[in-house]
């Protein structure tokens, strides 16, 4: 479930992230709370805590005291604007340096995205 | 709730662990790692009151705890040798004998860990299997719900299955009657997520204390031209160096900060996380 | 909470053990009897020949008293609840045990009595056939010297290893001096009749011998098989 590396909260807020960013979470949904998640993924409660505090500090979700956690509005457009600046330094940039590497032109690359993008997917 | 001071245990000559000074809290989970002889056992033995301390203090709320009973009913310590009870000694009756010595051992909750463990009721202590009786000792551990818990490799000769019903049983136990869990292992990438702060002891000495999540962001793999690794890691807290022709990977330890990062983006180096259980290795000494 | 956790969990187990063991043990000498019957007349009181197989078994109990230490403490209890309430098991237990012996002497009267037999007891015994009080007294002594002791060695062993032979000997001291008192296990030169003071300074002494073994016992790690 977890890679044996990076921090276990950051990667349960970027898994919840990911969640919300699909839609598979949707505005004001709840979310797991703390214990269940660390009871279903065998992790230490205060790990799940402190990512699911992460979450709250940066507006994705929100707390209702004693009924839970809540997807929070204009969450889902927060992250996208968040990781389509991130997806140029952090995909785009690797990519393009590897096909320098490569000498892979550019245009190749744009002709092979035009080809496999599936229609009518980018709103 | 437990606090050690300048706590030493020796064995004749042989100093097993050199003046400590330890505080755990209550209602935390810790895991304690060492390697083999690092004084794990010894530790765990003169928390839970079962030797006394050559020197120094063990106190439980204040209160020393070698033969103090208010301070030892609320202390468990399971270790790996058959302790519990008597070999020709039923489960059940060891259960029922730890109902009438610990006031808060729960016997129904002991009963019901037995079937999940799918532990043979009607069977001795002495015919279990290696695993099993590592079961049971989960079993009796869980069920005392000792203020201050204590497991001496648990899980020793658990199959894959049974080190799942030990994870499960423990976070819900804990989860639902927060306590103070102390475990020693040596499966350490299983078994970590469980911890929420590490100690690692090493030839009888704290070598470290940190928050699980943090000593996973401390090691960084940095790999590259080898003189441009060592350009880059002098003045860095380096565990370890690896090489493979003109390229060098060097671990180093303590986390890089943004400069540094910088860096190594503009020479090319390539940095990688390091696995806790590959950290503790190198921190205790690397291989031989 | 409640008080006394280690002799209530030994009466409740250890105890009723005890004496079933032992009904089980006159069982069988009843047994040997209407065997030995068959083919020779009876002269001897089987129960009496009997008895001095008992201070051989309870020293071997007592002896495993040590290893029930480590399960006390393992269970959370303490060295120092264990050397008041382990001696508090023996006493009590070494009466209940002995009341259940006087009873057995008074039905082998009956029955030796009923067949015709002659009934001798051993020539060093310190009491008659029917002096039963005497004879709760001796067993009551006898058994719990032998408890006390057999701990004594058993946590001796278990504490010093090979060095904890040594024990031994003021442990031989403590049985055979309180044997003089009681008539159950005393060489011909040491004999002073049932003595209740040297029946309590031994019980003291194995006491003393036990505390000085165990009162800051280590639990070891011990391997199990």
């Amino acid at each position: 479930m977890f890679d044996d590396r990076s921090p276990i909260y950051r990667q349960i807020a970027d898994q919840v992230k990911d969640d919300v960013l699909r839609g598979v979470l949707g505005a004001g949904q709840q979310v797991m709370s703390t214990n269940q998640y660390a009871a279903h993924y065998r992790i230490n409660p205060a790990t799940a805590a402190k990512a699911f505090q992460q979450l709250v500090d940066e507006g994705v979700i929100y707390k209702r005291r004693g009924v839970g956690m809540f997807v929070a509005d204009g969450a889902r457009d927060r992250l996208r604007t968040e990781r389509r600046e991130r997806f140029f330094t952090e995909v785009v940039g690797p990519m393009l340096a590897e096909a320098h590497a490569l000498g892979i032109p550019v245009a190749d690359i744009v002709a092979h995205l035009q080809r496999h993008d599936p229609p009518g997917d980018s709103r | 709730m437990i606090t050690t001071s300048a706590l030493q245990v020796r064995y004749g000559d042989t100093t097993a662990l050199h003046p400590l000074d330890l505080d755990l809290s209550a209602g935390r989970i810790y895991g304690l790692l060492g390697r083999n002889g690092a004084g794990k056992t010894t530790l765990l033995s003169v928390l839970a009151g079962f030797r006394a301390p050559s020197a120094g203090s063990v106190t439980f709320d204040g209160a020393p705890v070698f033969e103090n009973a208010a301070a030892t009913t609320r202390i468990c310590l399971i270790r790996d040798d058959g302790g519990l009870g008597d070999p020709t000694d039923k489960l059940t009756d060891i259960l029922d004998m730890a109902a009438i010595l610990r006031p808060t051992f729960d016997r129904a909750f002991a009963g019901e860990l037995l079937d999940r463990f799918a532990l043979p009721r009607r069977s001795t202590l002495g015919r279990l299997s290696r695993g099993q009786r590592s079961a049971f000792g989960v079993t009796v551990g869980l069920a005392s719900r000792a203020a201050l818990t204590m497991f001496d490799e648990a899980h020793l000769g658990m199959d894959a299955a049974a080190r799942k019903v030990f994870a499960d049983a423990l976070l819900a136990d804990y989860l639902a009657r927060p306590r103070t869990f102390l475990l020693s292992t040596h499966l350490i990438e299983e078994q970590s997520p469980l911890f929420e702060q590490v100690l690692i002891l090493h030839q009888g000495r704290l070598l470290l204390r940190e928050d699980l999540d943090d000593l996973r962001g401390r090691g960084v793999a940095v790999t590259g031209p080898a003189t441009l690794v060592d350009d880059f890691v002098s003045g860095l807290t380096v565990l370890a160096e690896r090489r493979l022709g003109p390229t060098k990977e060097v671990t180093v330890f303590g986390g890089l900060d943004d400069e540094h990062r910088r860096l190594a983006g503009r020479a090319g180096l390539t940095l990688g996380p390091v696995a806790v259980q590959d950290l503790f290795i190198h921190l205790t000494g690397g291989l031989p | 909470m409640s008080r006394l956790p280690i002799a209530r969990y030994l009466f409740s187990s250890h105890t009723l053990f005890l004496i079933m063991f032992l009904g089980a043990f006159y069982l069988l000498v009843a047994v040997v009897v209407a065997v030995a019957a068959l083919a020779t007349p009876i002269t001897l009181s089987g129960v009496d020949v009997a008895g001095q197989a008992l201070h051989w078994l309870a020293l071997g109990y007592g002896y495993s008293a040590a290893t029930l230490l480590t399960t006390m403490i393992v269970h959370g209890r303490t060295r120092r609840e264990f050397l008041v309430q382990h001696p508090l098991f023996q006493v009590v237990t070494s009466a209940v045990l002995a009341a259940l012996i006087t009873g057995v002497y008074a039905l082998e009267a009956v029955v030796y009595r009923a067949a015709g037999w002659t009934r001798r007891l051993q020539d060093h015994r310190i009491f008659e056939a029917t002096d039963y009080p005497t004879i709760f007294g001796a067993y009551w002594s006898m058994l719990t010297v032998c408890l006390m002791t057999g701990a004594f060695l058993g946590a001796a062993i278990l504490r010093w290893e090979t060095a904890g032979a040594l024990a031994l000997l003021p442990a031989a001291v403590v049985v055979v001096y309180a044997g003089a008192a009681n008539g159950l296990f005393s060489l011909p030169f040491a004999r002073v009749g049932l003595d209740v003071a040297v029946t309590a300074v031994m019980v003291a002494a194995g006491w003393a011998l036990l505390w000085s073994a165990v009162r800051d016992m280590p639990v070891r790690i011990r391997v199990p098989a």
